[in-house]
Parts: structure tokens; sequence; C-alpha cells
């Protein structure tokens, strides 16, 4: 076990390096971040002399491998948008607001999803069914930024439940969270209906009834706790999906997270933010699939590496 | 099982924490109560700067019903800090509540008015200019009075090692020395005479005075970027990043005006359709709305206020239009082309149906713009190319007027009767979302005539720029030009010492030249009428028209705002707004 571990740590961190390689070269394929940031009025000597103080006039080698090495200890320079700031100072100040609008949306998910999955596989080919797929559907199929629109419109303007946007507090929170989590609810749906119909045949299901014990208890305490294993596993995957997955919603909602915060660093070509931010998503990536790789290991002893 | 169980309760744990951490948001702005207080101020490090003021000390009394803030969303700035110097000037926004310039441009005449300095005289070779600054002015913060070495400072900012500012540029390539006579006078002596140096000296541009006390005194620029004491009568409280600006009034008598509202929120909003939500529900006072959306905000009782001035100069440029570095000219380029090319532009500028773009994009609402970035109330202004002919039309309309039929002529007499096949290029400008659908409509007008367009479209200018730079642009793009004085489009367009290359001719360099070296302002207004002169006749660019910006207001909250539009960054004058009391 502890082998299968190290290993799997060490090919995260492989991972790492080679997002890292990309996103570096990606960057400096969109071009010079000058062309972006300088006003028209610019004469050729204010791109010689900012060239100098960005430091865009050594090698690109020389440029990946003091990024590679102060990247190491979480220094991934100064923003060219946000002057002032690190940009690793920016995505840190941001990702607390991601990861609670993906907490949110994962609350939601799971809210609309669990009811919904264990009700479909309970009665099972009914109308109840139907309309449990329906509404997963539903969610899987609007494009998040367009339900995002019609809740902002419906809820904040119409009828005054909600802010439009922003941050002030819990009520800020809940038009957002309905618009990335619903996305979600199909997935996890159907997971949880296959794992409830998977385990509602079997016979330890069938004796407890023949006991006599209440269908709900058979269903939400015995089959369900059995159905969860998948699920749970994939809560690991889907808040890192969530976190990584929520920019145009942090767009049309103006929630301050590090999906807005990469949407506006790429406008400006901010390599130094980009890099950040998309090492950070990584790194959270990376991190949850390695968990979820040792759960599994620890789950079912024979996955190993001989 | 134990595993599992503990597994679901951990979850279950960190999604509670999730929600009960999200319960204690920020601050609830209400639109009929003051703002929650800031934090007291952070004593300065040196024991020299004074202690900041905190909000409510000494506040003066005042019988007028609380206002609240005054809350605005724009969309999100290019650059982001209290660090003016660096970013173009539209995010110049982000600073300009709280600051205040030696020149001001006056909202309803658009006329440059004295501010913070008194008077200003010019050489007679206009090498030396010296302002008289006003003896009552306080900065934010208790950061004490107006001197001329506050205003020294603002220019020094402006060129400094990272300086990137839009007039950056000029002010290093223009000043050569301060002189500071006593405190309340300041002398510039420049490099080379300068008539117009009051145009990027006043709000137009970018030197807003800071405290040289609070650089001076120890702090310097962290004690700047934490609280950037200015003059204005709104000082800088503090801001989330990509989120909003806040400010508070200054807790004394301004020198120049009483602001009807007790503070200003900028919300930095990058998406049109929530800056039109909000202020539908009433979240802000002023937004900043694209056109599309104007039925929307008319219908729910919202008040559209344009500028008193157009700011927008709309144009699409032609690339390759190289008549001095001939070593690029690409004359296979059918408009660049020196024997048949003045031909082909005719062509394309007749094939525009300017009225209609006017009508349906625009409202309606719009000048005409015969040459770009020329405007009757800037110097450089040919009243010729307005002029009623004998055919009852003007010269513009005469030589530019939408005519199909004549441009497939014209290309059919260039050698083009099948038309032929170019590239356009678009991209994402501020505070003008309407480019795409320009940019679509230039494709449908020139298919019309038989040109065959490949429509680009980038993310940020910077996709063409190398293009332009580098003397390789065989395209068109649109551009959203700004309400910058004429000389300055010349520098940047026509000259070989800009860079985007546009159009240049030795006819242009001669006249920009001897417009460098001039100081008479009706000989230099001359001259850079004639380089529009040229620009006209040779239809070296499409221009489409001057445009309005404009905001939506609620008029149940603001009663009154009136603003030139002019200044670059759009939104300015904000101490000036009425409150509906």
């Amino acid at each position: 076990m502890q082998r299968y571990i190290a290993i799997r740590i060490f090919q995260s961190l492989i991972t790492l390096v080679a997002i890292s390689i990309i996103v570096f070269a990606l960057g400096r394929i969109t071009g010079n971040p000058l062309d972006v940031l300088l006003p028209l009025e610019a004469q050729q000597d204010d791109y010689d002399r900012l060239t100098i103080v960005w430091g865009l006039d050594k090698p690109l080698y020389q440029q990946y491998f003091t990024f590679l090495g102060n990247a190491a200890s979480g220094n991934f320079g100064d923003s060219w948008k946000w002057p002032g700031k690190t940009a690793m100072e920016l995505v840190l100040d941001r990702l607390p607001n991601t990861a609670i609008l993906a907490g949110v949306a994962l609350l939601v998910s799971t809210a609309i999803a669990l009811p919904i999955g264990v009700l479909s596989a309970v009665k099972r080919d009914t109308w109840v069914d139907h309309i449990g797929k329906i509404i997963a559907l539903f969610g899987q199929s609007l494009p998040a930024f367009w339900l995002g629109i019609i809740l902002i419109w419906l809820f904040a303007v119409k009828w005054d439940i909600f802010p439009t946007s922003g941050n002030e507090g819990f009520r800020s929170i809940v038009l957002p969270g309905v618009a990335i989590g619903w996305f979600q609810v199909a997935a996890l749906m159907r997971l949880i209906r296959s794992a409830m119909l998977d385990v509602l045949d079997s016979e330890y299901v069938k004796l407890a009834r023949i006991k006599g014990v209440p269908e709900w208890k058979v269903v939400w305490k015995h089959c369900l706790r059995n159905a969860a294993i998948a699920p749970l596993t994939y809560f690991a995957l889907i808040l890192g999906a969530l976190m990584v997955g929520s920019v145009s919603i942090e767009t049309v909602f103006n929630w301050p997270g590090v999906g807005q915060l990469a949407v506006e660093a790429a406008k400006a070509s901010d390599f130094q933010v980009l890099q950040a931010i998309v090492i950070v998503f990584c790194g959270i990536y990376v991190l949850a699939n390695l968990l979820v790789d040792i759960l599994y290991a620890y789950l079912d002893p024979r996955i190993r590496y001989s | 099982m134990n595993f599992f169980r503990f597994l679901t309760l951990a979850l279950v744990f960190v999604m509670v924490l999730a929600v009960t951490v999200s319960c204690g948001g920020g601050d609830e702005d209400s639109p009929d109560g003051v703002a929650d207080a800031t934090q007291p101020s952070q004593a300065s490090s040196s024991e020299a700067t004074p202690k900041p003021v905190t909000k409510n000390v000494d506040k003066p009394k005042t019988t007028k019903k609380s206002m609240g803030d005054l809350r605005v969303a724009i969309t999100a700035l290019s650059h982001e800090s209290n660090f003016h110097w660096i970013g173009s000037s539209d995010s110049l926004i982000g600073s300009r509540p709280a600051a205040e310039y030696l020149i001001d441009v006056d909202a309803e005449t658009g006329v440059e008015v004295p501010m913070l300095a008194t008077s200003w005289e010019m050489s007679p070779d206009a090498k030396t200019w010296t302002f008289n600054l006003r003896k009552d002015v306080e900065f934010h913060y208790g950061y004490g009075s107006m001197t001329s070495r506050d205003v020294e400072l603002g220019l020094d900012l402006l060129r400094r090692e990272d300086a990137i500012q839009t007039d950056t540029s000029y002010w290093r390539g223009v000043l050569d020395s301060v002189h500071l006579p006593d405190d309340h006078t300041i002398e510039l002596t420049l490099k080379y005479g300068d008539p117009d140096l009051y145009w990027p000296i006043a709000a137009n541009g970018g030197v807003l005075i800071p405290s040289a006390k609070q650089w001076d005194g120890g702090a310097g620029i962290d004690a700047f970027e934490e609280r950037p004491a200015y003059t204005g009568p709104y000082q800088y409280v503090d801001r989330e990043l990509g989120n909003w600006i806040q400010f508070e009034k200054v807790p004394y008598d301004h020198w120049r005006v009483d602001t009807d509202f007790d503070g200003l929120k900028m919300h930095l909003v990058p998406e049109d359709f929530t800056r039109l939500a909000m202020i539908l529900a009433g979240e802000v006072d002023i937004s900043s709305v694209s056109k599309t959306l104007h039925p929307e905000v008319k219908e729910a009782g919202m008040v559209i206020i344009p500028g008193n001035f157009p700011s927008i100069s709309a144009n699409a440029m032609f690339g390759g239009q190289y008549y001095v570095n001939t070593e690029a000219l690409d004359e296979s380029v059918p408009w660049a082309n020196l024997e048949t090319g003045k031909l082909v532009r005719e062509a394309m500028n007749r094939a525009i149906n300017r009225e209609e773009i006017i009508d349906v994009l625009f409202k309606g609402v719009a000048e005409p713009m015969p040459v770009v970035a020329h405007h009757q109330t800037k110097p450089g202004w040919d009243d010729r190319w307005l002029e009623k002919q004998p055919s009852g039309k003007t010269l513009y309309q005469e030589r530019y007027g939408y005519d199909p039929e004549k441009a497939r002529e014209l290309l059919a007499q260039a050698g083009y009767p099948d038309g032929f096949e170019m590239t356009f290029h678009t991209f994402p400008q501020s505070g003008f979302p309407e480019t795409r659908d320009i940019a679509d409509s230039f494709q449908l007008y020139f298919e019309d005539i038989g040109i065959k367009v490949n429509l680009v479209e980038n993310p940020t200018l910077g996709g063409i720029r190398e293009h332009y730079k580098g003397y390789s642009a065989d395209f068109m793009w649109i551009f959203r030009g700004g309400a910058r004085l004429p000389s300055n489009d010349v520098r940047v367009f026509y000259s070989t010492e800009g860079i985007v290359h546009v159009y240049e001719s030795d006819e242009i360099e001669k006249n920009y030249g001897a417009f460098k070296e001039s100081v008479d302002p009706v000989e230099r207004a001359r001259l850079i009428a004639a380089v529009g002169d040229e620009v006209f006749e040779e239809y070296a660019r499409i221009p489409i028209a001057w445009f309005f910006f404009d905001v939506a207001v609620d008029p149940k909250r603001v009663a009154e705002y009136n603003y030139p539009g002019t200044i670059t960054g759009i939104i300015t004058h904000l101490d000036l707004v009425k409150a509906n009391r």
C-alpha cells in the first residue's frame, strides 16, 4: 500500500511539471503581453524599457526555469494587470470564494440528486422515475451561464429575493450555487440510481423486508448506505470540477472567485496570474484524483502496483 | 462500514462549514443609509507623517437628508490598482473620484477650465509653462495643503520606469525639467515647444496630483498603495480587486464641491447583462449599459443620459498603406496599390451605409465624422468637410455617401470587376460592445459589392499589434478611437513616429514635422487640418461616426448628472451628481 501511494504521488508531481510546461508555453504563444497592455501612444522605447522591467528580454528557457524555481516556493511573480500584487496573493485571496461556491454547488447537487436518484430507483420506470430523469437532464442541457442569467432575472430583478451579483453574504451565493450545481445533478442522480438498483435486488434487502423492517428504513438506511460508495468517491472529482468550472458563472454573477480572476487575467495576457491559477487548479484536481485513487486502493486490496 | 460513516460525516461537516463561512458576508449597501463604517485607519510608520483621519471625525454638521453612497456599475478595468501610472487612461476611472487636476474639463462646455491651477502662462516659444496653484486645497487623511512639490510628484509618477500610462510616452518625450520657484508656482521646461500641453495636463490626461508628504514621509509607495491621498471631494477607502472600489465624502469642507452623496461605490462588473440587472434591481444608481439593452432600461423607468460631447470616433482602418517605408509596401493588397488603391478605398467607403449602422446599432444618436478624430471643437478642423454643396449634400456626404452601384463601378475601374478576398479583424474594445456588430455589417456591405470577407475575431488588440507595428498589416480592422486631440491621432496613426502606420505619406511627414516645429496655434491647426484633408481626399480610413457614451441612471436616486463624456474612462465628474431628495 505504501508503495502504491508513493508511486501515485510521484506520478502526480510529474503531471504538475508537465502542466507547468504546457501552461508556460501556451501563455507565451498567445503573444507579447506588452501588445495588450501598452496603449497605442506607446513608442518603441516604451516597449524596450518595459521588456527589461518585466523580464521579457530573457531567453524563454531562462524565463521558464526562473518561473519553475520560483513556483516551487509559491512565487509566481507579480501581476501585470493588478500592479502591486503577486500572482499567488491574488489567487489565494480568491480561492476561498471559489471553494465556498463549489461547496454550495455540491450541496445543491447532492440535495437534488440524492432524493431523485433514490426515488427513481425505488419507483423505477414509473412517472416518478421519468420526471426525475427530466429534471436531471435539464440541468445538463441548460448552459450554466444562461441559467444564471434567468435566475438573476427572476429571483433578483423580478422578485427581489436574492441579490443580482457580488459577494454580499449568504444570500449572494444561492443563485450562483444553483446555477453551477444543477449541471452535476444528472451525473450524480444516475450514479445513485444505478447503485441503488444494484442494492435493491440484494438478498439482505429481501431478508429485511421479510423480517418486517419498514420500507423507508430499508431504502434510506440499509440500501442507501451500501449504494453510497460510488457516489461518495465521485464527490471528490465533482468538487474539483466545480472549482475549475465556475468561470462563466463567476463572470455572470460577478462572484470574486478564481474563475473571474482567470478571465480578467486572460484578457490582459497576465501570464503570471494565469500560470498561478492553472497550477493551483491543476494541483487541486491532481490532489483530488490522488485521494480518490488512495481511497479505492484502501477499499479494494486488488488495486495495487505489483 | 465505520470508515464510510466517518467519510460521510466528514463530507457533511465540510459542506456545513462552507455554508457557515459563507454566512459571514461582506457589507450590505443600503440605498437609504450610510455604508458601514470603515475600520479605523492604520497609523503610518513614520513619525513625520500625520496620522490619517478616520471617517467620522470632524464631520461637518449638515441638515441635508443622507443619501448614502452613490453606487455606480462600470465594466472591468484594463488595469486595477492604486498605482494610476500603470494602466491606460480608462483605468484611471478607479482613481478619478478622489483626484483632481491642474485643469479640469467643464462638464457642460467641454472647455478646459482652471481647477487646482488658478492660471497658467506659456512662453512665446511654448517651451516653458508656468502654473499658479490654489492655496486653499487640502489633501486627504490630514496630509496638509497642496504645494508645487505635489504637482512635481504627479509628473514624476507618470515617468517612472514601470509607468505605462497612456501619456507616459508623451511626458517622457516632452518634459525636460521642473522648477519650483515657490510653494504655489511650478515651471515646466520642455524639450520642444508644445502649445498643446494644456490638454494632456488637464483632466483629459493622467496627471493626477498626489500628496508628496505621503510619499516623502517614509511609508512612500506602501502608504500610497494602501490609501492614496489626493485632493478630491471623495477620498479612497478600500477596494476588493475585480469587484468594487469604495470612496467616502471627505470629513471637512471641500474647497470646490459639497457632494450630495455620503460616499461612492464603484462596482466593477464585466458582464453587460449583470450591470443591467443591478440597476433594475435598485442595487446601483448609475450603470454603464450597452445600447442594445436600452429598451429594457427605459421600460423599467430608468433614464439614459449621454455625455455632452461625442467620445467614440468609430472607424475602420486599412492596413498596409506604407507610402514612406515603401520597402514594406505590398501592392498586391488592393487598397494599398499606388495606382488603383485610392479607387478601391473610395469604393469600400461608399459601400458602407453609415446611416443604417447609426440607426440600427446606435438608435440614431451620432454625429458625422468626415475625418477620424477631427471635430469642430478641436484644432485641426476644416469646415469644408461638412460644407453644403450645390447638390444639397455636404462634401462628406457627396464623397463618402452610401452608393453600392458607384462602389462596384470603382472596383471595376480598379481592375476588380469580380471583387477580391480580404481579411477583417475584430477584437473586444472597452466601452464599445458594438464592435462585432459593426464588423458583421461591414462584412455584409462589402460582400454586396463583391468583396469576400474573412472575419477574424481576436481576443485582444494584441492579436494584430505585431503586424501593424511591424509594417505587415495586409488586413482591415475596426477601431474605437477616443476624443483626443487630432494631432495625437496624426502622430499615432499617420506619422512614422507612431507605431500603427495606418497611412503614411511624404506630405504628412512634412506637415507633421512642421507642426512639431511651430508654436503658433493657428499655424498648427492649419497643418493638422491639412493632414486631415489628405486623409479625407485619399479615403485613407473608413470613418463611421462620432458616437456618444451614455449611462443608465435611476431617477429615483439621481436628479441630475452632467459629464462631458470625452475624458477617457468616460464616467467622470461623479462628484457633481445631484441626488433626488
